[in-house]
Formats: structure tokens, sequence, C-alpha cells
């Protein structure tokens, strides 16, 4: 068929096109965004590499051999790469192009103090930086993190924890000196979820991170804003993220096993079983198979305390260690509109804990004072200035 | 023999601290001790007579001196050649051979001899005077009382509370000991450890420093603090009958200082209307303190004054289970609802309403209430207050701190800047120490350390870590 050899070159030559297109959108990456791109970019080049030198190496044998059928479908799969990794390349220019036209309103920055506060922790190295997004993930093109933009505000900066347990899964290596040998977290960690798949164990694993590296503020989050109680909690093996009511369960048991020991009326254990009893109290509202049953729930409290263990062995500086005299102080700071001790550097995870837990203690009759989410900006935006 | 553990909170707290007080006194009267020792020892170096070893080789000394003196002058006179007019006639004798340097020796011994006895005379009058001053010294010193009462007291108080404790009916046996009802046993003892300055030597100043601060608090900025004249320890001596000695921060003072809560009669006033009865002018006065101190007041008044008997009505004075029923239901409307700021104070009421009703099953007798009347007035007055003094009043998101506080105490953590505001430390204290009531020493040993805001060093304010270092010696 020598007629449609042109066709299906000039196809390809118009991916390659495209691949170009990519590469230039990365280059201004590089240009205005130097840190991200010195980070995230190497490997969509890479990968832009390797797919255009396939479509060359595909018109070359399409120019000599003729057009096959099974040529056919390698340009079809090649496309669907090129596809990929034109649309992550794009987002990716487009998120960075928002962030330093400051369309993200600082969130993105937010979010890159928070995940850098927790991967200095365990590897700085395996801090990712965040671009506006239509909803939170981590692409594994670039490892660049998407903030889902607009979200809640800092109400939702605690979700970051989650997407940030994405890159721990898949990239902390963890040196066992008692097997002499190396070992990748996802090994450990995501096995033994109960009526999972990879993916959905993944998003279980990074909800018990969260929890464990930011305390009752992740639970807030995912629990108050993302989750839906009423939503099925029946599995479906194709969905990427388990049921709702698993995950809720994954985050209270967390809760439940960090605040074990803590006393009954302490601020932190009192939080902690705040946002439980909301939880429960939706439920109550939600059809009967929005709940787990007790067994099912016993099976993921199980693998809960399991992981949990794991982490408290092989990474217990990540755990959130709530210190009542810098939530007090915060929380103060944040009534009251006033800075806190301009000397006294805090975290970022306290302020959010703070923050929440000002929220929960809202009632009707004394809401939530408006000052507290700028208040809770201006922290972290301290913090930020302090951390550079 | 009773169990301590079988009393009830309130009055093994009334206990403890009279058991702290006696140790404090016994620390003084063992520093004391130790310093007449050290007295007694300069006294006797210094003394006149046989007692005083100066006194003594001085004596040694001049004698010795002006034998060495008298040989030697007649060493010299002897063997010197007689001028020649006296020379006696007859056979020449043998001449007294004294060699020129012989002689220089002997009149230079001469010379340091009278120099010395000149030093010895002036080592004495020195010693005269060091031993007149030492004794003037002496009248104005501590170590110079004789501590033997207070010995005695200590004995007989350490008594009184391990006989209390073991009593069959230990709410009797200790009302029993009380000369009259608002002057307890715990209290009388407290004055006289608190109150122990001698001779014009005031209380400790940071005693003054924290209780200015409480008084601050409670009568406002505008109060001049110097007004407020400290209790005369010198009027205590005399009602006492004891000679006391100065000494630091009591180790258990802090816990009664929120009893000062009630001092502002002003204010009080200011907000009542005429012809208010004298009891219901009481009450009010407990609502101000807890207004402004928060429940640290209600705290001291339940644990160290307040009388759980069902008492008869007294002329002016309401009875102390109508003041905590008024107090507690006061504090119950801020941990009215939901959240958690309001659980969080309900965590502090229900125990200090619990150890009451323990302590009150002792004696029987029903809870009182405020009339209908008087409830309205009391009403008036808290909504007045909220109004007239909404800046001096004790917020409930610091209320609703004060258990992770009294936590930090009981933990010995502290937050970043480290300072805490005095009502805070107060609250936290007792919050605390009903939560772990075997650590009451410990938890006031911490909050002593911490600095009250505007404190430049963290010194705490008051105590002592060893028994002696803030004593004002004379």
């Amino acid at each position: 068929m020598p007629g449609i050899a042109p066709v299906v070159l000039s196809r390809i030559e118009m991916e390659r096109a495209r691949l170009s297109s990519a590469r230039r959108a990365l280059d201004s990456v590089a240009d205005r965004a130097p840190r991200i791109a010195s980070v995230t970019a190497a490997k969509l080049v890479l990968a832009i590499g390797s797919t255009d030198d396939e479509l060359a190496k595909l018109a070359d044998r399409t120019r000599t051999r003729g057009v096959t059928l099974n040529r056919i479908e390698q340009v079809t799969k090649e496309t669907g790469a090129t596809d990929r990794v034109v649309r992550e390349a794009f987002a990716l220019a487009a998120g960075v192009l928002a962030r330093s036209q400051g369309l993200d309103g600082g969130a993105c920055a937010e979010a890159d103090s928070l995940i850098a506060e927790l991967a200095d922790i365990v590897d700085s190295s395996l801090a990712r930086p965040t671009i506006p997004g239509d909803t939170e993930f981590l692409h594994r093109a670039d490892d660049v993190i998407r903030r889902r933009l607009p979200d809640h505000g800092v109400w939702d900066l605690p979700v970051m924890a989650h997407e940030f347990g994405h890159v721990l899964s898949k990239h902390l290596h963890l040196y066992d000196p008692g097997d002499d040998r190396v070992v990748e977290l996802d090994e450990e960690v995501l096995a033994g979820w109960p009526e999972c798949s990879a993916s959905q164990a993944e998003e279980l694993f990074c909800d018990l991170l969260a929890c464990y590296a930011l305390g009752p503020s992740y639970a807030c989050a995912l629990l108050v804003h993302r989750l839906d109680p009423a939503a099925s909690a029946a599995t479906s093996p194709g969905a990427t993220h388990p049921p709702d009511a698993v995950r809720a369960a994954v985050a209270l048991g967390t809760l439940a096993l960090m605040t074990k020991g803590e006393p009954g009326n302490g601020r932190y254990r009192m939080t902690c079983d705040r946002i439980g009893a909301v939880w429960r109290e939706l439920q109550e509202l939600a059809p009967p198979e929005a709940r787990l049953t007790p067994e099912r729930e016993q099976d993921v409290r199980r693998q809960v305390g399991v992981v949990f263990d794991f982490l408290s062995h092989r990474i217990k500086p990540l755990r959130y260690d709530w210190r009542n005299g810098e939530i007090r102080e915060l929380a103060n700071a944040l009534k009251t509109s006033e800075l806190p001790d301009a000397s006294h550097r805090y975290r970022i995870r306290d302020v959010l804990n703070a923050a929440w837990m000002l929220r929960l203690n809202a009632t009707a009759a004394s809401p939530l004072q408006a000052q507290v989410e700028a208040g809770t900006r201006a922290r972290i935006g301290r913090t930020q200035e302090e951390g550079t | 023999m009773r169990e301590d553990s079988d009393l009830d909170l309130v009055l093994k707290t009334r206990l403890d601290v009279l058991d702290q007080a006696v140790e404090e006194v016994k620390c003084v009267i063992a520093a004391v001790t130790a310093q007449h020792d050290r007295l007694a020892k300069v006294r006797t170096f210094l003394a006149d007579g046989h007692d005083g070893e100066v006194d003594q080789a001085v004596k040694n000394l001049r004698e010795h001196t002006g034998d060495v003196h008298t040989r030697a002058r007649l060493l010299l006179d002897s063997l010197s050649p007689p001028p020649p007019a006296a020379r006696p006639e007859g056979p020449p004798r043998p001449a007294a051979s004294l060699s020129t340097d012989d002689r220089r020796r002997l009149e230079r011994l001469l010379e340091c001899a009278e120099s010395l006895t000149r030093q010895i005379d002036q080592l004495e009058k020195s010693r005269a005077d060091a031993y007149a001053s030492f004794r003037d010294m002496g009248r104005w010193s501590v170590a110079g009382l004789g501590n033997k009462a207070l010995q005695e007291a200590v004995k007989d108080y350490q008594l009184l509370i391990d006989q209390i404790r073991a009593a069959p009916r230990p709410w009797k046996r200790y009302q029993s000991e009380m000369p009259r009802l608002d002057h307890k046993l715990f209290s009388r003892y407290l004055e006289l450890v608190a109150s122990m300055a001698v001779r014009g030597f005031g209380l400790d100043p940071k005693v003054q420093s924290d209780v200015r601060t409480v008084i601050g608090l409670v009568k406002g900025p505008e109060q001049d603090a110097t007004a407020e004249p400290l209790r005369s320890p010198l009027a205590l001596m005399s009602s006492l009958g004891r000679r006391h000695m100065p000494l630091g921060y009591p180790e258990w003072s802090l816990w009664a200082l929120p009893l000062l809560g009630r001092t502002a009669s002003e204010r009080v006033d200011s907000l009542l209307p005429p012809g208010v009865s004298p009891q219901l002018r009481v009450i009010c006065s407990d609502l101000y303190a807890q207004y402004v101190l928060g429940p640290s007041y209600l705290h001291a008044a339940v644990f160290l004054e307040f009388d759980p008997r069902a008492e008869p009505p007294r002329a002016n004075l309401p009875p102390d289970s109508l003041r905590v029923t008024v107090l507690l239901q006061n504090l119950r409307e801020h941990s009215a609802g939901d959240s958690i700021d309001s659980q969080l104070i309900e965590s502090i009421a229900a125990p200090v309403e619990r150890e009451w009703r323990r302590a009150r099953t002792a004696f029987g007798g029903q809870e009182r209430d405020l009339s209908a009347a008087d409830r309205r007035v009391a009403d008036q007055f808290l909504g007045d207050l909220e109004h007239e003094y909404f800046d001096s009043g004790y917020r409930d998101e610091k209320m609703a701190d004060l258990p992770d506080v009294a936590r930090d105490l009981l933990t010995d953590r502290q937050g970043p800047s480290e300072s805490r505001d005095m009502r805070d430390l107060l609250g936290a204290m007792w919050v605390a120490r009903l939560m772990d009531p075997s650590q009451a020493r410990e938890i006031h040993r911490r909050a002593r350390k911490v600095p009250l805001p505007g404190e430049a060093e963290p010194t705490g304010h008051g105590g002592y870590d060893k028994p002696t270092r803030n004593f004002l010696w004379a």
C-alpha cells in the first residue's frame, strides 16, 4: 500500500512536533521555576526523548519497509504515550505559569513548605514541588504533586501529607541492618490491606501516614472535607481509591493508636475523639450500606496496627507529637490575631492542628472567628520565611 | 490505724498542707540550730575570761612575753661591765664576758618583747571590741533565739496531724482542734510560717510580689499596690507567743494565694444594690474572686478553707456549703454546651464537686441554694461584672487550657515562652494536684520555677532549693 505511507509518516511527524512543543514548554518551566525544573523536569525530558526516539524509529521503519498493521498499532500506542507526556509537560508548564502569576494565591508555596517540613525528617531529597491541579495527585512521570485549586484553603493543606505518602511509598529506601539489605517502603506497607487492590492499598497507607505525620489535622481535613459519609462501603475493584468508610476507619484507627495512653481530658485526646464523634454522627444519617460491618472494621484496624507498628519502628521521627504548650500558644495567637513569639519557629503541623482544634471547638453560640484562617495562613507564611 | 488513702481529698489536702508547714519549720529549726552552733563557736573564740579562747591565748602570750623580757633584761644587766667609778677594790676577778654581738642580740630581743607586748595589748583591745560587737549582733540574730518552744510546737502539731489521720472520725477531730471556724488549725500554722519575719524584716520580697500580683488582678491596675498593708508579722508574733525567724518562700504558700481574691470589696460594693445582706455580699465576693481568678479560687476555698459540716447559720457569713454550691454553679455555666472547651471546664469542676460531696458525707446535711430573690441579685451582679470589668475576667478558653497546663506541670514540660499568667499557674497547680495528689509538693516546686510574664529571668517566684537559701539572717 504505497499510498498510505506518507499519511502514516505525516502523523508520526505531527506526534513528534507535539513532543517538541512539550520540550519547549519544559524549557519555559526551567526559565520560570528553576527549582521545580531541577527536581522534576529531567525525568519528563527523558520520557519525551524516549518517546520521540520510538517515533523516529517507527518512521524510519515505515519509510523503508512500508506500512503494516503492526506498525499502525505501534503508531496508536506511541500516540497514547505522546498524549501522556505532552499532557503532563503542559500541565506542569501551565501549573508553573499559574504559580508564577500568583493564581494559586500562595497555596502551592504553603504545600511546598509542608512537604519540605515532612521530607526533612526522613530524607530532604524526597521533597516534591506542587503545582495547581484539578485534583490532588502525584504524577509518576515527573514526581510533581498537584494541589487541587481552588480547595478549602488552609483547611485542606493537610491533604498534601497524603500525597507525600505516595512519594515515600515509591522512593523511600530503608536499610535493614538486621538483614543487611535495603527495602522499599511499599514492600512493607502495602500488603495485607483487606479487600484492596494495590492502588487502593497505597491510598490507605497514605491516609495512615498522613495521620501519623500530621496528627488530627489530616483526619479533620479528610473526614470533614473529602469523604462522603453516605457513600457505599462496598469496595469497587476497579476504583483507584478504597471506600470512604474504609479510609475513615484507617484515619480514626491511626489517631486512636497515636492517642493511646493520652489522658481523656487532654486536648489532644479530646480533639481526636471529637473528630471520630463527628464522623459517627454523620454516618448515623447515612444508609446502612455506607457503614462498615464490625468485622470489616476490625480487619481494617488490625492492618492499621501492623503498619503503625512498622512506622513506629522504622520512621519514628515522622510521628506527630502534640505539644500542648505550642498548640496553646498558637491557638491563642490565632484567636487574638496576635503574632506568636517571633523568636520561636513553629511547625506547620502545629499551626494546622491548632487551627483545626479551634474549628472543632467552635459552636453555634461561639462560632469560629474569622481571623483564624487568615492568622493560620499568616503563621504558615511566617514559617516559610523562617525556613528560607 | 486508718489508712491515709481513706481520707477524703479535702481533709487529706489540709493535712498535707499542715505536713508541709511542719516540714518547713523543721528546716528552719535545723538551719537555726546550725547557725546557733556556729555562733557559739565564735562566742567561745571571742569571750572574756576562762571561756574565751582568744582571751586565754592573750594572757598566756602576755605571761610568756613578760618572762622573756625579764630574763633578757636580767642577763643583759648582769653581764655588762660596771661603770669605772663603781669598780670594786681588790684583786681583779674574771670579767663577765658578753660579746658585742651577743649584747646586740639581747638588746634586740628586749625591743621585740616590748613590741610584742604592745601588739598583745592591741589584740586584746580588738578582741574586746569584736566581742562587744558580736554580743550586740547576737541580740539581733535569729540564731540567738531559743527554738525549744518552736520545736515543741512542731512535735505537738505533728502528733496532732498523725492523730487526726488515725482518728476514727478524722473530720471531727480536725475540727475539734480549731479554736473557731474561720481560724482553722492549718491557717494558724500557715500564718505562723508565712509570717516568720522578725525584728523589722518583712516577708520574702517574692512572696510580696506574688501577693501584689494577685491583688493587682483582683483590684485592677489602678490600685496602689503599696496601699494594701501586708499583715504585720510582729502582730502575729505577739499573738502566737513565739519568737520567729525569717525564712524564704514557704513551700505551700502558692496554694493559698487565690484566697486573696476576695479582697476587692470596693468593686463588689459598687455593683451591688443598697441593702444587700452581708451574707449575699460574701457570696458576691466569692463570685467576683472566681470571675477574676478562675477556678483556683474555688479550689483553694474548698480544699483549704470551707467547712464541709452542716454548720449552723452565722451572723454575717453564709454557710460554706451554699458558697460552694453557688461557685460550682457559676463555674458550670462556663461548661454548658458540648464544645471541647466546655468538656474541659467540666473536667475541672467535677472533681471539686466530687471531693466536696465526699467530705460532706462525713456530716450529712442538705445542699443549699440561693433563694430566688438572692439568685436574681447574684445574676444581676454577674451580668454587671461582665459589663463593667470585662477585661478583668478570666476567660473560658484559658480555663479550658488548665488541664493541659496542669499536665505540663506534672510532667515538667513547659511551652516555648515558659512564662505563665499567675491565674493560669494557680489554676493549673490545683488541677494538677487533683489529678495526682501525691505530687503536690513536686507541683509546687515546679510552679515556683515558672516565671510570670515580664520576669526577665526564669528564676521563679520565691522559694529555695536548699532550706537556707533565702534565709535573711540578721
